[in-house]
């Protein structure tokens, strides 16, 4: 922490807590278990903003803000949990599921998937939106993993964590828009890639995108809590 | 709706906005349904993929517009459509996904009727539209319905 460490004071669904001044109001809240729901987000990786779950409302202010990239300021206001954001986190979990193919029933991750548990949570019951199914490939040209595109969330969790951990930046994404899709290095085929076989990717990946070859029908939890520490014992150092 | 004064507060009280400060003149020759699935095709291809409702929601919206402009469209595919506009104008990242609804959306406000002419009646005012999806729409049978 720097020398100029400030304290501010806010609420969140009006309770008050303190935070360091450069804090991200989604890190106030875990730390005061206050709940805002996340996709794109993992610990230990540097936020991008994407899933736009964790939107928020501050008071005096019409537009949402994203909790996990929205530092927080003396006297802020925070609602978390209300019937608009509500609505919000629930159109755009319904687009997830629309936009390419989310049969849990014949996924590796079914009951693993943090997709499926975000559903389960905010009460998403069915999708009103067509689904709209696109053909996209599965490369299993690498020895150890799999990558299906179908369940890919476009979380970037994959891109991030291979570029600022691993450090090999194989990950990346290609395309624009609703054509965009994860790559390994420039759109070779994963096991022809500049892979260091790690298995980070994999780990992060929170839904059925990114699977162990070596594992069986869904039997396939995922540990992505290995990141908090390995960042630290690297601090350590 | 003529007698509107070209500054920036004047255009965003009518759902419009400067940009370049571009103007299109139509008239009843051009079909609003016809031309926010125009503006919505547009912002599609141009949003980055990055932020979940810009990237899906205006793909979807497009889906629901080009639905509407082949007559097979429903009541509740415009109630969805309005709901997507709300969505992807307040949780978008960037400017393009928040802007992308208002042909949308001033449309729908000034032009409503032409929208249910689509959907309840099947035709285009502007004769624009083709309306193909809507006759195997007709063809059903009434007496299979009820």
């Amino acid at each position: 922490m720097s020398e100029n460490v400030g304290v501010k004071t806010l609420l969140i669904n009006d309770q008050e807590v303190s935070a360091r001044s450069g804090q991200t109001i989604l890190e106030v809240a875990r730390e005061n278990d206050i709940y805002i729901p996340t996709l794109c987000h993992l610990d230990g990786l540097t936020d991008v903003g994407a899933c736009r779950l964790c939107m928020v409302e501050i008071k005096g202010n019409n537009k949402l803000f994203a909790a996990c990239v929205t530092s927080v300021f003396e006297g802020m206001e925070v609602s978390t949990d209300t019937e608009r954001l509500r609505k919000h986190r629930r159109t755009i979990l319904e687009l997830l599921f629309a936009e390419r193919n989310h049969v849990c029933s014949v996924c590796v991750s079914n009951g693993h998937c943090d997709l499926q548990a975000m559903a389960q949570e905010q009460g998403l019951t069915h999708a009103r939106l067509p689904y709209r199914n696109p053909e996209l490939t599965v490369d299993a040209s690498h020895e150890r993993f799999t990558v299906d595109h179908n369940r890919c969330i476009l979380c970037t969790r994959c891109v991030r964590v291979c570029a600022e951990i691993e450090g090999a930046h194989v990950w990346d994404v290609m395309g624009r828009g609703i054509n965009s899709i994860v790559i390994t290095d420039l759109h070779e085929d994963w096991g022809k890639s500049s892979c260091t076989r790690c298995g980070k990717c994999v780990q992060v990946c929170p839904t059925g995108a990114l699977f162990d070859k070596s594992k069986i029908g869904s039997d396939h939890p995922k540990y992505p809590d290995f990141l908090p520490y390995l960042n630290q014992m690297r601090e350590a150092q | 709706m003529l007698d509107i004064g070209v500054s920036y507060d004047a255009l965003v009280a009518v759902g419009s906005i400067m940009g370049s400060g571009g103007m299109i003149v139509m008239d009843d020759t051009s079909c609003m349904v016809n031309v926010a699935r125009f503006f919505i095709e547009f912002c599609m291809t141009e949003s980055c993929g990055k932020c979940i409702p810009c990237r899906a929601g205006t793909a979807q919206m497009h889906t629901l517009l080009t639905r509407i402009c082949e007559g097979s469209g429903t009541m509740a595919d415009l109630e969805l459509l309005v709901e997507l506009c709300a969505t992807v104008k307040e949780t978008s990242l960037c400017g393009l996904g928040q802007t992308a609804p208002n042909p949308v959306l001033s449309t729908l406000r000034y032009f409503k009727n032409e929208y249910i002419e689509h959907i309840v009646h099947k035709r285009c005012p502007a004769g624009v539209c083709n309306m193909a999806g809507a006759a195997t729409a007709k063809d059903v049978p009434v007496e299979v319905l009820a």
